[in-house]
C-alpha cells in the first residue's frame, strides 16, 4: 500500500515531523512517500524509521523523503532510518535535500513568468508528483 | 539499556580454526601496571623521555578522561574495565631498520599473519607495528631525498617537537570524546607523516599494527599532514591475536590536508573477536584538497568509528569508502561524518556492510552543509546484505541542511542474496557455499578495488575465510 505525506513548514519556527513503519507480522508491504517544502525561515526535522521485526518474513518496505528548500533563511535535517532484525525482506529509503533547479525556473521565466509563479509551479508539480 | 544495544554478546573464547588466533611469548622490557592513574601517564611520558609539554598534555587529557561519562549510544561498551588494561608494553626489542636483525619471535608473528617478505622490495616504507612500540621500519632513501618524512610518532616527536606541537590534538582535542581523552593520555606508536609542498609519494606508505599480549590496550597516535600540491596514500593494516579477555583498541588519527593536496588512508582491520575497536579518525581539507578514506572493518567485538572531513575551503572534496563484516558476536557501528564548512564543497560516501551468524552491522553517519556552504553537493549510499535471519542490520544517518543552495541525496537498500541467484551459479557447477562467497565478494567489490592489491588478496581471502559454515 502506498501513502503520500505532504508536509509544508511555512512559518518561521521549528517542526518535527516523526513517521515509523513497524512490519511485526509477515508478509507485509508498503510504500511511503514524504514531500516537504520548507520556506519563510522554517526549520524542519523528519524522522522517518522503518522497522522490521525478526517475525515479518517477506516485508518489503520503501521510503521516499523528497525535501525542497525554497529560500535562504529556511533549513531542513533529515534522517532515514532502517531497522531490519531479519534477512527475507526487500527494504531501502531515498532522501534528497535540494533547492529549485535554476534551469527550471530559467526556462518557466523564459516563457514569460515571473519568478513567484515560476516557482508557485514548479511546487504545485513538486508535491503532485508522489 | 537502549534498544539500540546488542541483545546478547557472549565473550567467544579462542578457536583453533581461526588462523590468526595464536598468540607468541614475547619478553617485554617495559609493562605498565595494569589500570590508569597519574603514575602511569608520569611514567610512560618520562619512559621516553618527553618534552613537558606533552606530559602536561597528557595529564590534562587524564584528568578529562576521568570525568567524562562511557558514551551510551551505538555499541555497549560497559563490558571494557578500563582498570583493568596495560597502558603501556614495549617489547625489548629496539627499533631496528634492517629485516635481518629483527627477532626471529616476531618475525615468526609477522609471517603467520602474512605480511609479504617481497613487500620490503616493492613498497617505500614499511612500519610494523608489534605492540606499542615499532620495531621494524624500512625507508627508502629517495622518499627521505624528497623531505618526506615518515616516522613512529614517538621516534618523530623526538626529531620534530616544534612541528608535531603545531598540529598534535588540533584536529581531534583531548576534550572531544571519552576515548579520545585516553588516547591523548596513554598513547604511543602510530606514526607521523610529513609530505612537503607540491611532493607526490606514488607509492603506498605502510604501517602494520598489531596488538600481542593479553589485556594490551592500543593507543596508536597518527598525524599527517600533506603540504599544498602534495599527495600521499597511507595504508594501515590491522590484526590481533586470539585472547579471551576483551581487549581496547582507541586510536587518534589526525589528518591535515592543505591546498590542493590530495591524501587517500586505507585501513584494513582485523581485530579478533574480543576487542573493542573505538577510534576517532579526521581529516582537516582546505581549498581544492581531497580526501579519501577507505575503512574495511572485519574483525573485533565491536567496531565504533565514523572517520570524518571537515571540507574548510572552497571546492575541497570529502570521501568515505567504507566496508563492514559482522559475524556471531559481532557489531560493526561504522560510518562517516562530512562537515561542508565552505562553498562549492563536495562529499560522497559509499558504505557496504554484510551480516550473517547473528552479527550486526550498522551505518552511523552525518551530512551536515552549514549556512557558508553554498553550492555543496554530497551523496550517500548505504547498502546492506543480511545472510540470515538471525544477522540484524540499521542505518542511522543524519542529513543537516542549513542552506539553500546545497543538494544532498541518500539512499540505502537492505537485501539478502537472492535464490535466483544462487540458483543460476548452482547450475553452474559450484557448491552453495562457493555461489554464497561469490555473491558477497561481488558486492564488497567496489571497494575492495580501491584497496592496494596486496591488502585486497587478504580482504578476499579473509571474507571467505569468515563466510565458512554461514550459509543458513
Amino acid at each position: 500500500m502506498t501513502t503520500t505525506k505532504i508536509v509544508r513548514a511555512i512559518l518561521p519556527r521549528e517542526y518535527l515531523f516523526k513517521e515509523i513503519l513497524e512490519h511485526s507480522i509477515p508478509n507485509t508491504s508498503k510504500r511511503l512517500n514524504i514531500r516537504a517544502i520548507v520556506q519563510n525561515g522554517a526549520n524542519l526535522h523528519i524522522n522517518a524509521l522503518i522497522h522490521i521485526h525478526p517475525q515479518a518474513k517477506n516485508a518489503d518496505s520503501f521510503l521516499d523523503i523528497r525535501v525542497l528548500i525554497l529560500d535562504e533563511k529556511s533549513r531542513a535535517d533529515v534522517r532515514p532510518q532502517l531497522e531490519i532484525e531479519t534477512n527475507s525482506v526487500k527494504a531501502s529509503h531515498a532522501a534528497t535535500v535540494s533547492p529549485i533547479d535554476p534551469d527550471q525556473l530559467f526556462y518557466l521565466q523564459s516563457r514569460g513568468l515571473n519568478y513567484a509563479q515560476a516557482q508557485k509551479l514548479i511546487v504545485a508539480g513538486f508535491l503532485s508528483h508522489a | 539499556m537502549s534498544r539500540f544495544a546488542p541483545v546478547s554478546s557472549p565473550t567467544l573464547t579462542p578457536s583453533a580454526d581461526y588462523p590468526l588466533g595464536h598468540s607468541d611469548s614475547v619478553d617485554y622490557e617495559f609493562k605498565s601496571g595494569a589500570g590508569l592513574t597519574e603514575h602511569t601517564v608520569r611514567q610512560i611520558s618520562a619512559f621516553k623521555h618527553e618534552p613537558s609539554w606533552m606530559l602536561n598534555l597528557r595529564l590534562s587529557a587524564l584528568a578529562q578522561f576521568n570525568h567524562m561519562p562511557t558514551p551510551e549510544w551505538g555499541g555497549d561498551l560497559s563490558p571494557i574495565d578500563f582498570a583493568k588494561i596495560h597502558y603501556y608494553l614495549k617489547p625489548s626489542q629496539q627499533s631496528v631498520g634492517d629485516w635481518d636483525k629483527v627477532d626471529s619471535r616476531i618475525k615468526n608473528t609477522f609471517d603467520r599473519i602474512g605480511v609479504p617478505q617481497a613487500e620490503r622490495e616493492i613498497l617505500a616504507g614499511v612500519k610494523a607495528q608489534f605492540d606499542s612500540e615499532v620495531i621494524y621500519s624500512s625507508l627508502k632513501s629517495f622518499l627521505s631525498k624528497k623531505g618526506v618524512i615518515f616516522l613512529g610518532m614517538d621516534e618523530g616527536l623526538k626529531q620534530y617537537p616544534d612541528l608535531i606541537r603545531r598540529y598534535f590534538g588540533k584536529l581531534v582535542p583531548a576534550g572531544d570524546n571519552k576515548l579520545a581523552a585516553l588516547n591523548t593520555a596513554v598513547w604511543s606508536g602510530g606514526s607521523f607523516v610529513y609530505i612537503p609542498k607540491n611532493t607526490r609519494v606514488d607509492l603506498p606508505l605502510q604501517a602494520y599494527f598489531r596488538i600481542n599480549s593479553p589485556n594490551a590496550g592500543q593507543f596508536e597516535r597518527t598525524l599527517i599532514i600533506a603540504e599544498e600540491g602534495s599527495s600521499v596514500h597511507y595504508v594501515e593494516g590491522c590484526s590481533a591475536p586470539a585472547y579471551s579477555e576483551g581487549s581496547l583498541h582507541a586510536a587518534v588519527v589526525e589528518i591535515f590536508v592543505k591546498p590542493g593536496a590530495t591524501v587517500q588512508y586505507t585501513t584494513v582491520q582485523n581485530w579478533y573477536k574480543n576487542v573493542y575497536n573505538l577510534v576517532t579518525k579526521r581529516a582537516r581539507v582546505e581549498e581544492e584538497g581531497h580526501m579519501r578514506w577507505v575503512d574495511g572493518n572485519l574483525g573485533s567485538r565491536l567496531t565504533m568509528k565514523y572517520p570524518s572531513c571537515f571540507l574548510m575551503g572552497r571546492k575541497a572534496t570529502g570521501e568515505t569508502l567504507s566496508l563492514a563484516l559482522a559475524g556471531s558476536g559481532q557489531h560493526q557501528d561504522t560510518g562517516a561524518k562530512m562537515y561542508h564548512l565552505a562553498s562549492e564543497t563536495s562529499s560522497q560516501i559509499l558504505a557496504k556492510s554484510v551480516s550473517f551468524g547473528g552479527g550486526r552491522t550498522s551505518y552511523r553517519g552525518l551530512i551536515q552543509i552549514n549556512p557558508a556552504a553554498a553550492g555543496s553537493r554530497s551523496k550517500v549510499v548505504c547498502d546492506a546484505l543480511i545472510l540470515d535471519s538471525s544477522s540484524r542490520s540499521d542505518t542511522y544517518p543524519t542529513n543537516r541542511i542549513l542552506n539553500s543552495q546545497s543538494t544532498v541525496e541518500h539512499e540505502a537498500t537492505v537485501s539478502r542474496v537472492g535464490e535466483d541467484q544462487l540458483f543460476y551459479l548452482m547450475t553452474r557447477g559450484l557448491s552453495e557455499q562457493q555461489s554464497e562467497t561469490l555473491i558477497v565478494n561481488g558486492f564488497l567489490s567496489p571497494i575492495i578495488k580501491q584497496i592496494p592489491l596486496e591488502y585486497a588478496v587478504e580482504m578476499n581471502r579473509l571474507v571467505d575465510l569468515e563466510m565458512e559454515g554461514s550459509v543458513g
